[in-house]
C-alpha cells in the first residue's frame, strides 16, 4: 500500500467531524484504503455508516459544518486536502468526477442537457459546434437514442434510466480518470438498475476510468466490484477482493449483511433463512470506547467492550477489524457471486 | 404558434374580465359624493345654471342610460371628454402613460438593484453578519412609508446638494432620466424590501441542493455556480412577486408621482378624483385594469420561459 504507479487514489487514516447543536458525531475514524487504477472499489454499509461522507470528502463537497480532523487524501502525487480550493476545483469534475443518487435531482431542472455538457468542456479550445459533436459522442456512447435532438431537452423530458445516463454522460464529458458513483442505481428500478450496471461496467473500459462505488446494495457490488470495503460506524470493519469477502467474510458485521439477505424460496434450505441484525448502528456522538459493533455482535466479549480491534491482515489483501475474526473460520456468505 | 394560440386565449379572456370591471368602475364612481358641475361652476352658481350643465353632460339621464352611453362609447374608444382638462380622455390618457411607464420601468431597475445581490448574499451567508444587516435594512425600508422616502430623497439630493430636479421631469430626454432618479428610488426601496426577502429564502432552498453539489463537483467556480446554478433557479419564484409588484407600482405611482410632481397617471387619478371628472377616473382605472392583466399575461409567458417544466395551457 504505497502511492505506486498503479494506485490512484490513496486515502490515510481519514478523520471527519460533524458538529451540530453543540454536539459533535464522529463520522469517519480513521478511513484508509487505496484504489488501483482501472478497478472498481466498493464502499457498502447501512445509512449513516459513512460510505457517501467518504466519497463527498476526497472532493471536499462538504457541508459547512464538517471538519476534516486528520488524514491524507493522495490522488496520484496530490493530497488533495492540502490543495486550495481554487486548485482542488481543477481536480473536481477533469480529474474525479462524481455520479450522484438521483439525477432528476442532481441535475439542473432549467437547464438543457447541452448546457450542462458545455460546462464540464468549458476549459477546452473547442467551438461551440465542436462541443456540440464531442457532446453527441459520447451521449452516443452511454446509449442515448437521438442525441442530437435530447441534446436540447432538460432533465425532466427524459426517462427514468435515460436520466442515470445522462448525467453519467455529463460527468464523463469532463473526461475524469475516477468515478464516483454514489448510489447511482438505487432510485432506479430492477431491469434499469440492470441496465446502468452495464453500462458503468462498459465504461469503465471504453474511457479507462477507476471507479469508487458507494452502495448499500450486496448484488450491485457483486456484479460491479473488483474490492470492497464494509463500513460501519464510520470505520472500515472489513476490506478484501469482492470473491473473498463473499465466499468467506471474516468480520461478523458483514456475515450480518449477509445472512440478512431475503433468499428465494427454492433457494433456502432448513438452516438459512433471513436473520436482521438486532439492535441499531451507536450514535456517533457517543461511540463506545471498544469495538463499534460490540452492542449488536453475538462473538462479543469483554475484551470488546474495552479495546477497539485494529485491521488485522487475516490473508494477503483480506483486512478485518474484529478480535474474533477466527471463530467465523469456515464460515461462507454469499459463494455463487457471479462477476459483472 | 403554440405561444400565438396561448397569447389568443388570454386576450380573449381579458374580455369578460374588463366588462365587469367596467361596470364596478362606472357604478361605484357615482356613488362616490359630490356634483361635478357644482366643482365646475363654484360655490355660488345658480340652479338654473348647474341644472343647465348637468343635463348638457348628460348628468340628468337615469345611471342605466349613462351606463349604456358610455358603454358605446367605450367599444369605439372613446372615453369620453374631460370635465376639468376640456380635452379627450384618451388623449390626456396617451400623454400621460409614457411618463407611468418609465417610472415603473425606473422603479424596477432599482428595486432588483438593491434586491438581487444582498438578497443573495443573505441566502448564502444564512445567519452571518451580513445576512443580519440586510435583513434589517430590508425590514427598516419595509416599515417606511414610500412618501416619506421620497421626501427626504428630495430634501438631501434635489434641495440640499441640486442633483436632481425638485419637481417634474423637464422636457429633454437627459432630464426625464434625470428626474426619474429619485422617484425610482424611492419606488425600489418598498418594492427591493419584499424581494430581499422572497430571494433570501429561495437561495436557502437551493444552495445545498443536489445540484447545486453536483455542479460544485464539476469544478464549477462560485461564480458560475452562483449565476447558472442558485440564481437561476432562485429568481423564478421571485419573478412572480415581482410581477405582482409591478400591479402595486401602479398605485404606488399616484403617491410618488404627487410627490415628485411627476405628470404621469397617477397624479391625473388624483387631480380628476378631486374635480369629480368621472371620465377621467373611469379612463385611469380602466387602463390599470388593462394593464394588470398585460402584466399578468407577459408574467405567464415569461415563467415558461424561465422554467421549462412550466407549461403554457
Amino acid at each position: 500500500m504505497n502511492t505506486a504507479k498503479d494506485t490512484i487514489l490513496k486515502v490515510d487514516n481519514l478523520k471527519l467531524q460533524f458538529s451540530s447543536n453543540g454536539q459533535t458525531l464522529n463520522a469517519l475514524n480513521g478511513i484508509s484504503f487505496s484504489i488501483r487504477r482501472g478497478e472498481t472499489f466498493g464502499f457498502v454499509g447501512e445509512s449513516g455508516c459513512g460510505k457517501s461522507t467518504t466519497s463527498r470528502a476526497i472532493l471536499r463537497l462538504l457541508a459547512d459544518n464538517a471538519k476534516i480532523t486528520d488524514g491524507t487524501i493522495y490522488y496520484n502525487e496530490t493530497d488533495l486536502l492540502k490543495l486550495s480550493e481554487k486548485d482542488l476545483r481543477k481536480i473536481r469534475g477533469k480529474e474525479i468526477g462524481m455520479i450522484f443518487q438521483d439525477p432528476m435531482t442532481a441535475l439542473n431542472p432549467v437547464l438543457t442537457i447541452r448546457k450542462q455538457i458545455f460546462e464540464q468542456l468549458r476549459d477546452t479550445k473547442l467551438s461551440s459546434k465542436e462541443k456540440e459533436i464531442v457532446a453527441i459522442e459520447i451521449m452516443n456512447k452511454v446509449g442515448i437514442p437521438l442525441p442530437e435532438k435530447r441534446l436540447n431537452e432538460y432533465i425532466f423530458q427524459y426517462s427514468g434510466g435515460m436520466r442515470q445516463r445522462a448525467m453519467i454522460a455529463i460527468t464523463l464529458a469532463g473526461n475524469p480518470k475516477l468515478l464516483i458513483a454514489d448510489e447511482p442505481t438505487t432510485a432506479l428500478d430492477v431491469t434499469i438498475q440492470d441496465q446502468i450496471i452495464k453500462l458503468l461496467n462498459h465504461v469503465k473500459e471504453d474511457f479507462g476510468v477507476s471507479i469508487l462505488l458507494i452502495t448499500h446494495d450486496l448484488g450491485v457490488v457483486g456484479r460491479m466490484c473488483d474490492r470492497v470495503a464494509v463500513m460501519y460506524a464510520g470505520y472500515i470493519v472489513e476490506m478484501a477482493d469482492t470473491y473473498t469477502l463473499f465466499s468467506a467474510p471474516r468480520h461478523p458485521y458483514t456475515k450480518g449483511l449477509m445472512d440478512a439477505l431475503p433468499k428465494l424460496p427454492q433457494e433456502q434450505t432448513r438452516n438459512e433463512e433471513m436473520k436482521p441484525i438486532p439492535g441499531a448502528l451507536p450514535s456517533l456522538s457517543d461511540l463506545p470506547q471498544g469495538c463499534p459493533f460490540v452492542s449488536r455482535c453475538q462473538l462479543h466479549q469483554t475484551l470488546c467492550q474495552d479495546q477497539l480491534p485494529t485491521m488485522q491482515e487475516i490473508s494477503p489483501g483480506h483486512f478485518a477489524r474484529c478480535h474474533y475474526f477466527h471463530k467465523l473460520e469456515g464460515c461462507t456468505g454469499l459463494i455463487n457471486c457471479t462477476k459483472g | 404558434m403554440d405561444l400565438l394560440s396561448y397569447i389568443l386565449k388570454r386576450v380573449l379572456q381579458i374580455i369578460p374580465v374588463f366588462i365587469i370591471a367596467t361596470i364596478l368602475i362606472f357604478f361605484l364612481m357615482r356613488l362616490i359624493p359630490g356634483d361635478p358641475a357644482l366643482v365646475m361652476l363654484g360655490e355660488k352658481a345658480t340652479p338654473e345654471s348647474l341644472a343647465l350643465l348637468r343635463s348638457k353632460m348628460g348628468l340628468d339621464q337615469s345611471y342605466f342610460t349613462q351606463f349604456y352611453l358610455f358603454f358605446k362609447n367605450l367599444i369605439c374608444f372613446d372615453l369620453g371628454t374631460s370635465i376639468k382638462y376640456k380635452e379627450p380622455v384618451l388623449l390626456l390618457l396617451g400623454d400621460k402613460l409614457m411618463t407611468t411607464v418609465w417610472l415603473i420601468i425606473s422603479s424596477l431597475f432599482f428595486s432588483l438593484l438593491f434586491s438581487i445581490i444582498p438578497g443573495y448574499y443573505s441566502g448564502i451567508h444564512k445567519d452571518k453578519p451580513v445576512d443580519y444587516i440586510f435583513r434589517l435594512l430590508s425590514l427598516l425600508s419595509l416599515a417606511t412609508p414610500a412618501f416619506w422616502i421620497g421626501l427626504v430623497l428630495l430634501t438631501l439630493f434635489s434641495v440640499q446638494v441640486n442633483w436632481f430636479p425638485v419637481s417634474g421631469w423637464g422636457n429633454t430626454f437627459e432630464e426625464h432620466i434625470l428626474g426619474l432618479i429619485l422617484p425610482g428610488i424611492t419606488q425600489g426601496i418598498g418594492v427591493a424590501a419584499v424581494l430581499i426577502r422572497n430571494l433570501r429564502n429561495n437561495v436557502i432552498d437551493v444552495k445545498d441542493s443536489d445540484y447545486v453539489n453536483y455542479a460544485r463537483s464539476k469544478g464549477l467556480s462560485n461564480f458560475q455556480i452562483g449565476i447558472h446554478h442558485i440564481l437561476r433557479n432562485a429568481l423564478i419564484p421571485t419573478t412572480t412577486l415581482l410581477s405582482m409588484r409591478i400591479a402595486t407600482m401602479l398605485s404606488g405611482s399616484i403617491v410618488v408621482e404627487t410627490v415628485f410632481g411627476l405628470p404621469g397617471i397617477g397624479a391625473l387619478l388624483v387631480n380628476g378624483i378631486y374635480a369629480r371628472d368621472y371620465p377621467v377616473v373611469q379612463g385611469v382605472v380602466l387602463l390599470f385594469v388593462l394593464l394588470v392583466m398585460v402584466i399578468n399575461l407577459a408574467t405567464d409567458i415569461i415563467y415558461s420561459f424561465l422554467d421549462p417544466r412550466v407549461k403554457l395551457s
